[in-house]
């Protein structure tokens, strides 16, 4: 074999990454020892590889005694070999952090009841580990990837491109800059395509992850090959939870308020009146979740998860004023056609349900029979589709809108309500999948 | 050390210092990427700091820095199981003369910045992912959507092109 042989190189890089097996090492001894090219060759290798690592570092050359940065540490009395003596100490502890302190450099957007730290927003902090115990944090990354860290948390910052979470609810924006992000759990490794997801992970059973917008791909944390297939790809409106023996399950809510950051998959603190919405899908492969927006039916509001419909007023007068500041119900778009649906909807106090369905078709016999007619109406804004670049309405009464009537049951006790399939097409006219909205009594 | 003037630690610190970048690659080398490299590193550098008294500062230090390694390395290899063992004392040997063969030019570090400086951007931003960022190939691969084996052969090829270039950069700056 010679320095050229396309084997060679993958040898030395196999030591570099420290993924050589005992096989591996021992056919490289035996290259060395017998051919003093190849022996050039990986000394050239690891040197190189060395002083780019050392020069990458965040320290590349340590501090030396006589000049300035020791003579900030030295009191003007103290005699010149202890001022050594301490500049020895410097260089010692230096080679010990070497390594350990390579981290990012991470910028505090925002910081919320974290205790012991002060970050104020703009400024700069260095990260190898985060331990968070209460609070939440906002960091913008050298990346350009916007990070929300909710507490209970433990991260591990690899690299600008790269966040390992032990404990802890992360949210991550990446932006066109950050495309290929990893994040690593115990049980995932999760690769952004370009998005806004989620990742949780309350302790070391499970993983939750979830997409917000875009696309990730879900890998098994420990599989030996780093070109085997996802476990799975999430798109829009997608979560799937991960247990120790890799095994995937539905997420079937996704709870949060106005904004992505304040999510859970199981309910949380939101404040949210309808505390669950299950559906009767039993195929494996449907991987939607219902959105539980904690007061966010007002203007513009999303209607349905991976659609950029939204919920608005039918003209200037507005969304109904009963309906205004309203749990809402994100559904899936594509039950529309689903004749056999049916979703459950809880609610943990008093409180009105709301079904807002398509006025065009005849309303579908559950919900006549349990339901009453308001009489008021609302508008759903049947949005551009993004690859065409014309932009969704702003506003009451503005865009391509469909009339939807508002239905209401009182559940003066709470509990539980079914709902069932939307309604069958009257002529040319399908009927939309419904919306669902809560509010307390 | 008693023996040692202020001046003349003050020295001996500084040439310690400068001769870290060579003292981590050779560890390097001869553990073969491992992961005590750091470790090994610290404890030579204690070794030296305790030898200083010894130095003829009026002799090359990197040298004899290099040696005190040398032991240090066969002195950790003797406490490790014998399965995490690559090379035996015989190539680790064999090894080290090249090391110093390559390295007696004097200092690597301001070369490289200046070979660095001539890479072109595709090689120089592939050069500060894997080594500013410290990404793994394979994040850099998935990222690229490129095999992994064809971003380990590009940055065997840099790797190679700068050690070429930094020889080239020493030998042209050595005293006639």
């Amino acid at each position: 074999m010679s320095a050229s042989d396309p084997s060679f190189p993958r040898l030395v890089q196999a030591v570099l990454d420290g993924t050589a097996t005992p096989e591996q090492h021992a056919q490289l001894a035996d290259l060395l020892r017998a051919n003093p090219d190849l022996r050039s060759a990986y000394v050239h290798q690891m040197r190189l590889d060395a002083l780019l690592h050392f020069k990458g570092g965040v320290v590349t050359t340590p501090t030396v005694p006589g000049r300035d940065p020791i003579r900030r540490f030295r009191p003007s009395t103290l005699p010149p070999r202890v001022a050594l003596a301490a500049a020895v100490v410097v260089l010692l502890t230096f080679v010990t952090l070497w390594w350990s302190r390579r981290g990012v450099d991470v910028e505090i957007v925002r910081a919320a009841g974290i205790v012991a730290k002060d970050w104020p927003a703009g400024s700069t902090v260095r990260l190898t580990h985060l331990s968070l115990p209460q609070g939440r944090v906002e960091f913008r990354l050298p990346s350009g990837i916007w990070l929300q860290v909710v507490a209970p948390a433990e991260l591990q910052f690899v690299n600008a491109m790269h966040v390992r979470v032990s404990l802890g609810q992360v949210t991550a924006d990446v932006g066109d800059r950050g495309k290929g992000f990893v994040v690593d759990t115990a049980q995932t490794k999760i690769v952004d395509l370009g998005t806004r997801f989620g990742v949780a992970v309350p302790n070391a059973s499970h993983t939750d992850v979830v997409v917000f917008q875009g696309e990730v791909e879900v890998f098994d944390r420990n599989s030996p090959h780093a070109s085997d297939a996802p476990l799975t790809r999430l798109v829009e409106g997608e979560a799937v939870r991960v247990d120790a023996r890799r095994q995937m399950s539905r997420i079937m809510n996704v709870t949060s308020g106005p904004r992505d950051a304040a999510w859970s998959t199981h309910g949380g603190a939101s404040g949210a009146v309808i505390t669950s919405v299950h559906d009767n899908l039993r195929d494996p492969t449907e991987l939607y979740y219902y959105r539980i927006l904690a007061g966010g039916l007002h203007e513009d509001a999303p209607a349905f998860v991976a659609k950029r419909h939204e919920w608005n007023g039918l003209d200037a007068a507005g969304i109904p004023a009963e309906l205004l500041g309203a749990d809402l119900v994100q559904t899936v778009p594509s039950d529309r056609d689903n004749t056999a649906l049916e979703i459950v909807v809880t609610v943990a106090r008093p409180a009105v349900i709301y079904v807002l369905a398509d006025s065009r078709t005849e309303a579908p016999t559950w919900l006549v029979q349990n339901f009453s007619n308001t009489g008021a109406l609302i508008g759903l804004e049947n949005a551009p589709l993004l690859a065409s670049g014309k932009p969704v309405g702003r506003g009451p009464g503005e865009g391509n809108m469909a009339p939807f009537a508002v239905w209401k049951r009182a559940l003066p006790n709470g509990g539980s309500v079914r709902l069932g399939p939307p309604g069958v097409a009257t002529g040319e006219i399908r009927p939309w999948m419904y919306g669902i909205a809560a509010q307390a009594l | 050390m008693a023996d040692m003037t202020p001046e003349q630690m003050s020295q001996f610190v500084e040439r310690l210092t400068a001769a870290q970048s060579a003292l981590y690659g050779f560890i390097h080398t001869l553990l073969a990427g491992s992961t005590d490299t750091a470790d090994v590193l610290q404890e030579a550098n204690r070794v030296l700091w305790r030898k200083a008294a010894a130095y003829d500062a009026a002799r090359p230090f990197l040298p004899w820095a290099l040696t005190v390694a040398r032991f240090e390395v066969m002195a950790h290899r003797k406490r490790q199981s014998r399965d995490r063992l690559v090379f035996d004392d015989d190539l680790l040997g064999q090894i080290a003369v090249e090391y110093e063969r390559q390295s007696a030019r004097g200092s690597a570090l301001h070369a490289l910045e200046h070979c660095l400086q001539k890479l072109p951007p595709a090689q120089r931003e592939l050069v500060d992912q894997r080594y500013l960022h410290g990404e793994s190939v394979n994040d850099i691969a998935a990222r690229q959507g490129r095999a992994a084996n064809a971003v380990s052969a590009l940055l065997y090829r840099i790797r190679t092109l700068l050690a070429t270039c930094v020889d080239h950069t020493l030998a042209r700056d050595e005293p006639a």
